[in-house]
């Protein structure tokens, strides 16, 4: 069974990993969730050219 | 004693023949039309054994209509409708007239149905049509949250069916988007407390401003989505469109079926027969992740009890060959999610709850309350109880979703979605330290304050928690965001759907796992220099929960 890791513990190993490139994965991972999130904003907007369909519903 | 009733035992020919002598010149045709091949096979699924035949039935929506636009034939239509109740039950006619002489409902409400008034006309006889849903099941689990309890008054017994009613669409006063319209209006109106129009009221509303072409009635040009819209404002509501289109295209000419097949257009001079591969990978990944956006819309929306309206373009396989139809409009009224595993959402590969619906239950006009519309590669639905002569198969692609709103509901799902995304990538990116062993799968929807107490009420939550949460004060309507590892809920995320765009949105965050979700609070609090300001009130919810009563 692991270990039960105290709270210093956690926030002594998370300080060395955003140390030791942490902080640059998670910039990475920012952009690509802002590049997802406005893919989602710009692909569900509604098209002009579909508010007049020349045939109706 | 002559009553005003008849009792029938329930049968193809004895539904055909009351259909046709309730209509107006007595239409054998009507024993034909698809609406009434899948109310058969319908109500035989549901186990159907008996129909009271109430006769003189006078139906509120079809007088309003009838008003409005039947009455001033020459032709002498009747204003009164009868109305047909099934029931699971073999039943006579003594056995109803002792039921209702000794006022016991409950010797029909256990067998109850629901029902269908038939209008006096010549061929659209299906008029507001209330039954149950499929039955949910182990192997197939069925959700229906826009069903409400519909009252039902049989000469004195109170009845109850829990539906959404349904109705053909008459092509005099309504075109199928007022009959979705009519359908999406009932569910609100009960949801926000609003008028509840009839189909004529919808399409003069939806006509009365923007019309260039055609005529209001009869109206069998339909509505396009700027007069759908119309027709959501004139009850107070506010229209919500999302774009659910992959390929961009001109609608076909034709919406009539029984008009002349239209193939499909020939590519343009100059553009090469075939794909290329790549383009064609590209072509399915980009129709994969527009049907997961709308798979993500319906199923956040849907769930707060809003029917949506889906506007799609349709298109027939008749004998191997694709032939294009015109456009449709359906009322989506619930959703199957099957097992399959989910489907990560764009570059970040999120995983939302929502990649796991397989098919979905909608009102269509064109066939009948609760059909299936199972979802196919390529952004397409496959209308699965769509019958028509020599069509193997209809499909629908979907072009727009329309969401009745009430004013106060202001966050859209976009604005969710951000909050989402960043938050799973973030969590992705300390999940070794914070102990997340698999990817977290999302699940995001808008409720309303009452339904999220009771949500609360029937958890596995403590009684501490559920009294901190139950008591605590939020706003009428929400956004919860839950995260779940493979079987349990870890938290989740209560956002304020009334704010403003620029507002902090979090409200509470609920921790369904205390110990996982404090050491996601101890990264986080270290990190929040290098993540976005948009996630500092989540950040400070994690905070906050640490001093929270304990799951």
């Amino acid at each position: 069974m692991a270990k039960k890791r105290s709270q210093e513990e956690i926030e002594a190993e998370f300080k060395l990993w955003l140390a030791q490139g942490g902080t640059v994965e998670i910039q990475t991972r920012m952009a690509r969730a802002k590049a997802t999130s406005d893919g989602f904003a710009r692909s569900t907007r509604v098209r002009t050219e579909t508010l007049y369909e020349p045939v109706a519903f | 004693m002559t009553l005003p009733f008849d009792v029938e035992t329930f049968s193809k020919e004895k539904l055909h023949a009351t259909l046709i002598a309730l209509s107006h010149g007595k239409n054998p045709a009507v024993a034909g039309k698809p609406q009434v091949r899948f109310l058969l096979g319908y109500l035989e699924t549901l186990g159907c054994r008996t129909m009271i035949v109430e006769r003189g039935y006078t139906d509120r929506n079809f007088l309003e209509d009838y008003a409005a636009y039947y009455v001033r034939c020459f032709e002498p239509y009747d204003r009164v409708c009868t109305r047909l109740h099934f029931l699971a039950k073999e039943m006579d006619g003594k056995a109803v007239s002792a039921a209702i002489v000794a006022d016991d409902a409950k010797a029909l409400q256990d067998h109850y149905l629901g029902f269908v008034v038939v209008k006096p006309l010549p061929l659209t006889v299906i008029g507001r049509t209330c039954l149950r849903p499929y039955p949910s099941t182990e192997e197939r689990p069925r959700s229906y949250p826009t069903v409400q309890p519909q009252a039902v008054d049989l000469y004195g017994l109170k009845l109850s069916v829990d539906t959404l009613p349904f109705q053909e669409q008459d092509r005099e006063v309504a075109a199928c988007a007022s009959s979705a319209l009519w359908t999406m209006l009932h569910s609100t109106s009960r949801l926000f407390q609003h008028a509840m129009p009839s189909p004529v009221e919808i399409t003069k509303s939806a006509t009365a401003h923007a019309r260039v072409d055609g005529r209001t009635f009869p109206n069998g040009g339909g509505l396009n989505t700027l007069q759908i819209a119309d027709a959501i404002r004139s009850v107070g509501l506010e229209p919500f469109g999302i774009g659910v289109t992959s390929v961009p295209r001109l609608a076909v000419q034709s919406d009539e079926y029984s008009e002349s097949a239209h193939s499909l257009p020939e590519r343009p001079p100059g553009e090469p027969e075939n794909e290329t591969p790549a383009q064609s990978v590209e072509d399915a990944e980009r129709a994969a992740q527009m049907q997961l956006e709308l798979k993500i819309a319906v199923h956040a929306y849907l769930r707060s009890g809003i029917a949506c309206a889906l506007l799609a373009r349709t298109t027939d396989d008749v004998g191997g060959e694709l032939v294009k139809r015109g456009n449709h409009a359906v009322a989506i009224t619930g959703y199957s999610l099957g097992d399959k595993p989910s489907l990560g959402y764009g570059t970040s590969e999120t995983l939302f709850a929502a990649a796991r619906l397989d098919r979905l239950y909608v009102h269509d006009d064109q066939t009948g309350p609760f059909t299936r519309f199972l979802f196919e590669d390529g952004n397409m639905l496959a209308a699965e109880d769509f019958s028509a002569p020599d069509v193997d198969r209809r499909l629908a692609e979907p072009v727009n979703l329309v969401v009745p709103l009430y004013h106060k509901i202001r966050i859209p799902l976009r604005q969710v979605v951000e909050l989402t995304v960043a938050l799973d990538e973030t969590l992705e990116a300390i999940s070794g330290i914070a102990g997340l062993k698999d990817r977290l799968e999302w699940d995001v929807q808008l409720i309303g304050l009452e339904a999220l107490r009771d949500n609360i009420s029937a958890s596995n939550l403590t009684s501490a928690v559920k009294l901190d949460l139950l008591t605590m004060s939020l706003p009428r309507f929400l956004w919860r965001a839950t995260a779940s590892l493979p079987g349990k809920p870890v938290f989740e995320l209560l956002l304020d759907a009334t704010d403003l765009l620029q507002g902090k949105l979090v409200r509470r965050l609920v921790r369904h796992d205390p110990k996982l979700c404090d050491q996601i609070s101890y990264c986080l609090s270290l990190s929040k220099e290098v993540l976005p300001d948009t996630l500092r009130p989540t950040i400070k919810a994690f905070y906050d929960a640490r001093s929270t009563p304990a799951a």
